[in-house]
């Protein structure tokens, strides 16, 4: 874990304290602890199996750490939900997207649960990710990669301060990798939060600049 | 009080203190078996109606009373281990559905003995056995569910949630059967509503009842432990003990 | 606080719609339980006798347990393809109140399997020879029953969604819930069709229902939670 920068005096926005993560019997990571700040990258490296996605869904709050606590702003994210709920926007490697329905028609039904305004907003967001053409398609006839990137459209239409994404290049060709790292350095130039875990290393600089990385064994 | 609690529930003081308790749990369980049994079998007179075959009471009734009792026992343990998040009582409770379900057999098999000379048929759809009956399907459930899950965590925690939406429907469940049964058949002769009990066979029957709540906490307190064991055989007191033995 | 109570009907509405929507772009969950209905009821004459005093006998019975059945059936779709597109998880992260998400899918799941049921359950009473008169009831139990039947369905699919192979298993954990409401929606038809007061079922159904508003959104909650970890 890269030491902070001593200039910041504000507290982290996330802390993670002598967390520990098991799948079954076997302890994945014992001990677990760092912290975050506005504008920070978290790169989470480690091989297959090593409990990536497992920490990944302790920090959005699918899984109860076994020990130890998540804080979200100081608070403990397993007793008041909805303010990190509210903030943070998580990608998994499962889409979470209907195969019946259209590319527009699943951006709205995020933008409606998120309680963002319809319209121009999932225009933008199609814009962005290169769907636009696409948005009348039903998703189960949209590539691997398409299917993707319209998952991480999430990201664009709910204002979460916190991105925690699940391999978010899996599938991607270098067009959309363009698109998604542009994505991530805004929203960090912004003072957002990346947490992200993925096989491939971070190449643009700027993500770079941003990065403290945690690796699991 | 929750420090006590907190500290009993740890598995290593669980482990110490069931331990000492157990043997004397276990010889009081088969004195009041064997005083029960002394009672119900030889010294209570035959019944001036079914005469002797009405001694299969004293363990019928006793046993579905415990179906009822460990079924609440189960999900209240349940309850317990997810609003306070206690590791014991979720052991507690998923240990007691096969003792509750055997008690439930057992109270449906000796019912279709008893009802064979009553009724002249070995199964009879009788309110009271239809809930039993009804109440083992409930058993089988949780004990099918907790089974089916790989993580022992998830398992302990998705069974007991239907152990407790259960509990909430054995009472209707239990009164729905009832009127469904005078609806179809009359009111049939109640085998236990007899005007008053006689006292020689009150006391055997309470002590079989007595006997078999015994004889459950012994198998709870047992099964519980082995349980304890494999779940921290990768802690320093379980190696210490294993070697002690 | 007033603006995320607002915003907890727009989420049940969201769902709602968006499982109508769905069911609607698969034909075949909202037609797979109306013929098994079909088909079930039918196999009942054939394996007894045509006969319709015998028929009318066990009308009541058979049109109760084939619905019960065809619902049980169709219980999967109120969670599976969420759970395995991923879809879930996302729901349970939302902000708004996990039980009325779970609310909004029960109450689609009741229009698409339930409420159809009902609608053609006379075409059905009338089949195996049950008088006119007797539809109405026979309407009112399952209008009041079925409802219940996809709430605490729900708790089942719920704590069974995780499980690769869950389709026994939830047969195994709801059938013996559904028991009263069997016995009560089964009795009153066959109470009506005996000219006898059937209210106090009805009242029972309604009661039962009442209750599994109330505790099944919550139950089917925590199970999501527990299952999806």
């Amino acid at each position: 874990m890269a030491a902070q920068p001593e200039t910041r005096v504000e507290s982290p926005r996330l802390v993670v304290d002598a967390v520990k993560g098991a799948r079954g019997d076997r302890v994945l990571f014992e001990d677990l602890s760092f912290a975050l700040h506005d504008g920070q990258l978290l790169h989470i490296t480690g091989p297959n199996g090593s409990g990536k996605t497992t920490l990944l869904r302790v920090l959005c709050g699918l899984l109860a750490p076994l020990e130890g606590v998540v804080r979200w702003r100081g608070q403990d994210i397993r007793s008041s939900v909805s303010r990190h709920r509210l903030e943070s926007t998580y990608v998994g490697h499962r889409d979470g997207l209907k195969a019946e329905l259209t590319a527009f028609e699943n951006l709205q039904i995020v933008a409606r649960l998120c309680g963002c305004p319809d319209g121009e907003g999932i225009d933008d967001s199609l814009r962005l990710l290169g769907l636009w053409e696409q948005q009348d398609i039903m998703v189960g006839h949209l590539s691997a990669g398409q299917r993707r990137r319209l998952a991480l459209g999430r990201l664009i239409l709910k204002p979460a301060l916190l991105w925690i994404l699940d391999e978010p290049f899996t599938a991607i060709d270098v067009a959309g990798r363009e698109i998604i790292e542009a994505q991530l350095i805004r929203h960090l130039e912004d003072d957002g939060i990346v947490v992200l875990t993925s096989h491939q290393a971070l190449v643009h600089s700027k993500l770079r600049d941003h990065c403290v990385t945690v690796s699991l064994q | 009080m929750m420090k006590f609690i907190h500290r009993f529930a740890s598995p290593r003081e669980f482990f110490r203190i069931s331990g000492r308790l157990l043997p004397w749990l276990a010889s009081l369980t088969l004195l009041l078996m064997l005083i029960g049994l002394y009672l119900g079998l030889l010294v209570a007179p035959p019944d001036y109606q079914q005469g002797e075959s009405y001694r299969i009471m004293f363990i019928h009734v006793p046993s579905a009373w415990m179906s009822l009792f460990v079924y609440t026992v189960m999900a209240g343990a349940a309850a317990i281990g997810m609003i306070w998040r206690i590791k014991l009582a979720h052991v507690v409770a998923m240990n007691s559905a096969p003792i509750g379900a055997s008690f439930t057999f057992l109270a449906l098999v000796t019912g279709s003995l008893w009802g064979k000379p009553m009724w002249g048929a070995w199964w009879v759809w009788d309110a009271r056995l239809t809930s039993e009956l009804i109440l083992l399907f409930l058993y089988l459930g949780v004990m099918a569910l907790y089974a089916a899950f790989e993580d022992r965590r998830t398992a302990q925690r998705a069974a007991g949630l239907l152990a407790i939406v259960g509990v909430v429907n054995v009472p209707i469940i239990h009164y729905s059967v009832m009127w469904w049964n005078t609806l179809h058949q009359g009111p049939t002769v109640s085998k236990l509503d007899a005007p008053s009990i006689h006292l020689s066979m009150l006391v055997p029957l309470l002590v079989m009842t007595v006997a078999f709540t015994l004889f459950y906490v012994v198998v709870l307190l047992m099964r519980t432990r082995w349980e304890i064991i494999d779940q921290e055989r990768r802690s320093n007191w379980v190696e210490e003990f294993l070697e002690q033995t | 606080m007033e603006a995320i109570q607002t915003n907890a009907i727009d989420a049940f509405t969201t769902i709602f719609r968006r499982d109508l929507k769905l069911a609607m772009r698969r034909r075949s969950e909202l037609v797979n339980p109306l013929a098994f209905f079909v088909i079930v009821v039918s196999l009942f004459p054939l394996g007894l006798s045509a006969d319709s005093n015998m028929l009318l006998r066990v009308a009541p019975a058979v049109l109760w347990i084939s619905a019960l059945l065809a619902t049980m059936l169709s219980l999967e779709s109120i969670f599976r393809s969420d759970y395995e597109d991923g879809s879930l998880e996302q729901l349970v992260l939302s902000h708004h109140p996990l039980p009325v998400i779970v609310f909004g899918k029960i109450a689609a799941h009741w229009c698409t399997t339930g409420l159809l049921l009902t609608l053609i359950s006379p075409a059905l009473g009338i089949s195996l020879a049950m008088p006119t008169e007797n539809l109405g009831i026979l309407l009112w139990t399952l209008l009041l029953g079925t409802p219940t039947l996809s709430l605490i369905g729900s708790i089942g699919v719920a704590l069974t969604v995780g499980l690769r192979r869950g389709g026994i298993l939830l047969a195994l954990l709801i059938l013996p819930l559904y028991i009263p409401i069997l016995i009560f929606g089964a009795s009153a038809v066959d109470m009506a069709m005996h000219k006898l007061e059937v209210a106090g079922q009805l009242y029972l159904l309604a009661a039962l229902l009442a209750l599994s508003l109330t505790l099944a959104p919550f139950a089917a909650s925590a199970a999501l939670r527990v299952t999806l970890e």
